[in-house]
């Protein structure tokens, strides 16, 4: 009679512990290169217009993707993951805007000189006017176009991912276009 | 001119075409999948006594770059700990080709630090000289010195507002107490 019977299960449970859970560990990290390809470039592009600095707008996109990593378990729906990525990429934009602001503050209270980073190329004239213009806008008006616009959210799904009431949304996006208008005109101007 | 919407909209298409990023999923993303999973028990290969390295270090890091723990900067701080940590201890052997107990995810964290050395020490950051939350002035506010009663250790911890308190904003149990409210500047080395 084997001494220990026990020993030996015991061992085969443990194999296929191990097994069950590097197969669960392997089908995880393929979801998310499968997510990560299929939704990163989009959540990037999102946050390349929102922010204008193609750098940032990488980290932001990983960022993102952090954080959907901690809620994968808990969305159920594959169709709400790029609502919540654009979700984060928009209140991560809103973050970055924020801390530039108050550093800008900290300093002109300081006295110290901003220098004002300029996110793309001083540019030329290949660079598109109306981008241009876009880029002067404050980050709520820019948003709010972006999201309306390049998105083609409605004014009430826009409202939603903000977080503001759908007047906010229109009289954003409303001031945002006069501005743009604006620019182009004055650029016209220049011109002549 | 009067730019229509369908020119912001193509503006906006062009410019986030011109975006592009890869689509593998970046290192930190991974490390993060494989951090939180550590946090969940299902730890690789590492003893404990690396661990308890590992988090001084991350500790270290963070007050060397000023990536605290709290308002959810502390993922920074952590990578980075990790990251300087494992350095020290596994780069010898994986310098040398030689096989060890450390997860693939650490031995690319290692890769992934020798090559940002050379370029990117550490920088402390900038303040951000932004507004501290309200929890934190609340606290300081209760540190402060100032005339009356002294808050009742459970008032403080749940951060009661002495300005919001049933007995008056703090000018009227000022002027109540003191008389006239004081100028702005005037300080007092003790009550009035």
């Amino acid at each position: 009679m084997d001494p220990s019977p026990g020993l030996g299960v015991l061992e085969d449970v443990k194999s296929d512990v191990a097994e069950v859970g590097a197969i669960i560990r392997d089908d995880f990290e393929a979801r998310i290169t499968a997510l990560y390809a299929l939704h990163a470039r989009k959540a990037g592009r999102l946050a390349y217009l929102l922010t204008g600095d193609p750098h940032l707008a990488e980290d932001l996109a990983q960022e993102a993707f952090v954080r959907l990593i901690g809620r994968l378990s808990s969305i159920r729906d594959e169709g709400a993951i790029a609502s919540y990525l654009r979700r984060s990429i928009v209140n991560l934009a809103h973050k970055h805007w924020r801390k530039v602001g108050n550093e800008r503050r900290h300093l002109n209270a300081e006295h110290v000189s901003v220098v004002v980073r300029s996110a793309s190329l001083p540019d030329v004239e290949s660079r598109d006017a109306v981008w241009r213009a876009l880029e002067s806008l404050p980050y709520r008006q820019r948003a709010a176009i972006v999201l309306r616009f390049y998105e083609d959210l409605s004014e009430k799904e826009t409202a939603r991912v903000l977080g503001w009431r759908i007047g906010t949304v229109k009289s954003s996006v409303s001031r945002g276009l006069e501005r743009v208008r604006k620019e182009m005109t004055g650029d016209e101007d220049e011109r002549e | 001119m009067k730019t229509s919407e369908s020119e912001i909209k193509d503006a906006l298409r062009r410019q986030a075409d011109s975006f592009d990023m890869p689509v593998e999923p970046p290192h930190h993303i991974v490390a993060t999948i494989h951090r939180r999973r550590s946090r969940n028990g299902v730890v690789i290969g590492l003893g404990s006594a690396t661990l308890v390295a590992i988090v001084a270090a991350s500790v270290f890091v963070s007050q060397v770059t000023g990536s605290g723990t709290s308002a959810g900067s502390g993922r920074a701080g952590t990578t980075n700990g990790v990251a300087a940590m494992s350095y020290v201890l596994l780069d010898s052997k994986v310098a040398t080709g030689e096989e060890t107990s450390a997860p693939r995810w650490l031995r690319e964290h290692i890769a992934c630090m020798r090559n940002q050395a050379s370029t990117s020490p550490i920088q402390p950051r900038p303040p951000t000289g932004g507004r501290s939350s309200w929890t934190t002035r609340r606290r300081q506010a209760w540190a402060r010195p100032r005339g009356g009663r002294r808050p009742s250790s459970r008032a403080r911890s749940i951060g009661l507002c002495l300005a919001t308190s049933s007995s008056g904003s703090r000018r009227t149990r000022w002027t109540r107490s003191w008389g006239a409210w004081p100028d702005r500047g005037t300080t007092y080395p003790h009550r009035p």
